[in-house]
């Protein structure tokens, strides 16, 4: 038809059906539907901690975190976002939490940790992300959520992106992006957080029925106490672990910017705080002490020898992590900070 | 948002649904109903990127004004003036959102220069929204309408079932349409044909387009750093094909399930175009909305086929070149178009040369003829789409190459891209394309796209028509379920391909 041409309109929406047939077809179809979604809602929230959330070997205590066998993916940081699940509020819950990177999620010994929270009737949560460098990322989750814990342990570590900046980039092997539960709303967080999980399973049930594996794979995140399950990797356990080479002639110092960044950090978390600084090849006490200086706060660095990781680089294995964790808990309970936090006479 | 988005689905059309059709019981004016639609088509593109909003907003104010300034003028140089002045602002605002960078791009590799891309942010849909304007203050000037409100035209341009990948809507086949009496009540039998549409749709959409892409994107990714063998090429191409089809016909269904629910009709934009046996009638059926804005505002312009038979190659050649930059800024896309306007050029005197030959017209009737003239109408748009689809010109010459087996690493064998499965699935896509009936087909008595195009109707190996049956509504049920579950899996990772046009 010529647009220009007289007769435009030819399509009147008038009604040729008459009205019970339509309304049962509406009838059906949203029974159906409704039928369909409570089914799965029912199915996906079924002892889960988020929906269609996939516990470890049937342990609902944990949500698998990291996994992805063709892309790896990370979950946690739509469920901190977005508050999905008990991870807030079991955040919310503890007596100290502790604020880092992945060094910080292989750095934390469980049965150290276990140890001291029944000996002193503390809870420790966890609340280090994988792949994200800057702090920036659990400043947000702190301020929106409103996660006031009486003492906080921050790894003030300066690798490519020091923790007190502004950054909010994602690292997940050599790709950089940005972190994708900051830049949707929490609709959005929801149907991220189902949709990697049902991927997840999708892809487990096609491994499955390709190869006859769809076993449990990946990494999985502890919903009360924040740890993830690094001891899935067999390198974590393993006796013949390397050493850390540490660059001890690196030059590094606190600057004014990182100083300023990190104040309005206090600021906005509240509570007490204790830096410190899990080891790796490239990590950098100096900027740490200045930086600590500078805030006026304690910090706790452990000695530079003797430290071995799964990868070479930051990871520590089991027996580093031991000591890693023994260094902190008896340093900690020492400080200030702790007593400011739980009264003098706290254990 | 994107129609497959959980947001748009169960928020954004509800509220703009519950609230289009109860705002008259307040306001009785019919203006009301058009303001709200307006009102939640901007909130709609702002969802993308609120820095587009004033973009749109600006466009439409300023074209709207011209335009009552062109319709006021008497008829004369002013108002001849005022026209150019206009299209050339429209033109100038495209060129330097769009077109920008890809003419730095083409001096730098003319010249030897480095200048580098600006940071410009394409705003989404910018391309629809320009040229519909165009297309309106060309007929305001032309005195083809009389419609001056302006809400009915922030509406026009701005209708969100439309706005980012079209049907390239003509103002006088929509004005007329918002605020009537006859479409401004409920209807239970709109809410059903519109509904299943959209499910139809989202299926193609989320479920076809999104599986061809999967086999189409490795192969096209390959071609930009490597040889392919001569199996990846042809399955790639192959798959292209029926991703963009069914990806970008799927979009059109949704756009027009979506109006339906609000009893505005949108023009069909794909008539199964993959069962044409030319590309003169390929073109009939592929993005009819284009091809017409094309044939009214650019062809017929040039001087249409008025002046001999010479000249109506050049202008289909030219007309085509432009619609291939139209689609996007890059020499790939020109070469796109450029080919098509070549297809055409042969087509047409092909069609002529018939007559002449009384064994050929003779055998041009025959079945035979139909599957070989399918074939190579099926060959010359995959060919074409090679370059449509390639980020590069070298890409598509790798693809182009190893689909002659020139230079290709291996006839026989398969690689890691795609193997015996592949061939399957892309025959089973071109068997749906070739064998069912499309929207048109299932709803051709319930007047549900404007009528706009006459192509006589194709043939399918089932006869469907859509009924208010449950079985019906359990199909419907049906795509939609898997529709949105493929979409929920598949995460971020598959917007429509027409969004960058």
């Amino acid at each position: 038809m010529n647009l220009h041409s007289a007769d435009q309109i030819k399509a009147i929406a008038g009604s040729t059906r008459n009205a019970p047939q339509i309304r049962r077809y509406l009838f059906v179809l949203a029974t159906t539907s409704t039928l369909l979604a409570s089914i799965c809602l029912i199915l996906g929230e079924k002892g889960h901690d988020h929906f269609a959330s996939y516990p470890l070997n049937g342990d609902v205590a944990f949500y698998r975190d990291f996994s992805g066998r063709s892309v790896p993916e990370i979950q946690d940081q739509e469920l901190f976002y977005h508050n999905l699940g008990g991870s807030v509020t079991a955040a919310k819950a503890a007596d100290i939490v502790v604020l880092g990177p992945s060094f910080v999620s292989y750095a934390l010994d469980k049965p150290v940790l276990r140890q001291f929270e029944t000996a002193s009737g503390r809870r420790i949560y966890n609340m280090s992300f994988i792949g994200v460098r800057g702090g920036e990322f659990s400043r947000r989750i702190i301020t929106r959520w409103r996660i006031k814990a009486p003492l906080w342990v921050i790894n003030a570590d300066d690798q490519f992106i020091h923790f007190f900046s502004k950054s909010l980039d994602l690292t997940l092997g050599p790709v950089t992006t940005g972190i994708p539960a900051t830049v949707h709303g929490r609709m959005g967080g929801y149907v991220s957080a189902a949709a990697r999980n049902l991927r997840w399973r999708t892809e487990d049930y096609i491994s499955y029925y390709k190869t006859g594996d769809g076993s449990a794979n990946g990494l999985y995140r502890n919903i009360a106490t924040g740890d993830v399950t690094v001891e899935l990797n067999p390198q974590y356990g393993a006796e013949n672990n390397k050493e850390i080479p540490f660059d001890r002639g690196r030059e590094c110092h606190s600057n004014p910017k990182t100083i300023e960044i990190a104040r309005q950090y206090l600021k906005d978390i509240g509570g007490q705080v204790v830096l410190t600084l899990v080891p790796h090849s490239q990590y950098c006490p100096a900027q740490a002490y200045e930086l600590a200086k500078a805030l006026g706060i304690e910090i706790l660095v452990p000695p530079d020898a003797g430290y071995t990781t799964i990868d070479g680089g930051g990871h520590l294995d089991q027996k580093s992590a031991e000591r890693f964790t023994r260094f902190l808990i008896s340093e900690l309970i020492k400080t200030d900070a702790y007593r400011r936090a739980f009264g003098k006479d706290a254990p | 948002m994107l129609f497959t988005q959980f947001e748009f689905i169960f928020v954004f059309v509800p509220i703009t649904l519950i609230g289009y059709f109860n705002i008259s019981k307040i306001f009785p004016h019919p203006a009301a109903q058009v303001v709200w639609l307006a009102a939640a088509s901007l909130v709609f593109y702002g969802y993308w990127d609120i820095r587009f909003v004033p973009i749109i907003a600006i466009s439409i104010v300023v074209n709207y004004l011209y335009a009552q300034k062109i319709s006021a003028s008497p008829p004369g140089s002013k108002r001849k003036v005022l026209l150019i002045t206009i299209i050339s602002a429209n033109l100038l605002a495209l060129a330097v959102f769009k077109y920008m960078n890809f003419g730095i791009s083409t001096y730098n590799a003319l010249t030897g220069s480095t200048i580098r891309d600006l940071r410009i942010v394409l705003p989404l849909g910018i391309s629809f929204f320009t040229f519909t304007q165009i297309a309106y203050l060309v007929d305001v000037y032309g005195g083809y309408t009389s419609e001056r409100s302006f809400s009915k035209y922030v509406l026009f341009v701005t209708y969100f079932p439309h706005l980012i990948a079209g049907p390239i809507l003509h103002h006088g086949e929509m004005m007329p349409q918002f605020g009537a009496e006859r479409n401004r009540r409920f209807s239970a039998e709109r809410f059903a044909i519109g509904i299943t549409i959209f499910a139809i749709g989202l299926f193609k959409k989320a479920v076809l387009a999104d599986a061809f892409a999967l086999i189409a994107g490795p192969v096209f990714a390959r071609a930009t750093t490597g040889d392919l063998a001569f199996h990846d090429a042809w399955y790639g191409a192959l798959a292209y094909s029926l991703q963009i089809y069914f990806d970008f016909s799927g979009y059109s269904d949704m756009a027009i399930g979506l109006s339906t629910i609000f009893r505005i009709s949108l023009p069909f934009n794909f008539d199964a175009p993959y069962k044409s046996q030319s590309i003169i009638e390929f073109w009939r059926r592929w993005h009819i909305s284009l091809s017409r804005f094309l044939r009214d505002y650019l062809y017929i312009p040039f001087g249409g086929n008025r002046r001999g038979e010479l000249m109506r190659n050049v202008n289909l050649a030219a007309t085509m070149l432009l619609g291939g930059l139209w689609h996007g800024a890059g020499w790939t896309f020109v070469i796109w178009g450029g080919l098509h306007g070549l297809f055409l050029a042969i087509n047409h005197t092909w069609s002529r040369l018939i007559p002449r030959f009384p064994l050929l017209a003779r055998f041009s009737t025959t079945r035979t003829y139909a599957i070989l003239a399918l074939l190579l109408t099926q060959f010359c748009v995959v060919i074409a789409w090679v370059f449509f689809r390639a980020t590069t010109f070298d890409a598509s010459m790798r693809m182009l190459s190893a689909m002659c087996h020139v230079g290709a690493k291996d006839l026989g064998g398969y690689t890691s891209l795609v193997d015996h499965s592949t061939f399957a699935v892309i025959g089973s896509g071109y068997l749906i394309c070739l064998l069912l009936p499309n929207v048109n087909d299932l709803f051709r008595d319930l007047s549900v796209g404007l009528n706009v195009y006459k192509n006589p109707r194709t043939w399918s190996l089932v006869s469907l028509q859509w009924e208010p049956r449950t079985v019906w509504a359990l199909a419907s049920v049906g795509m939609l379920a898997i529709g949105l579950f493929v979409t929920l899996i598949s995460g971020d990772l598959s917007p429509f391909l027409y969004f960058q046009f």
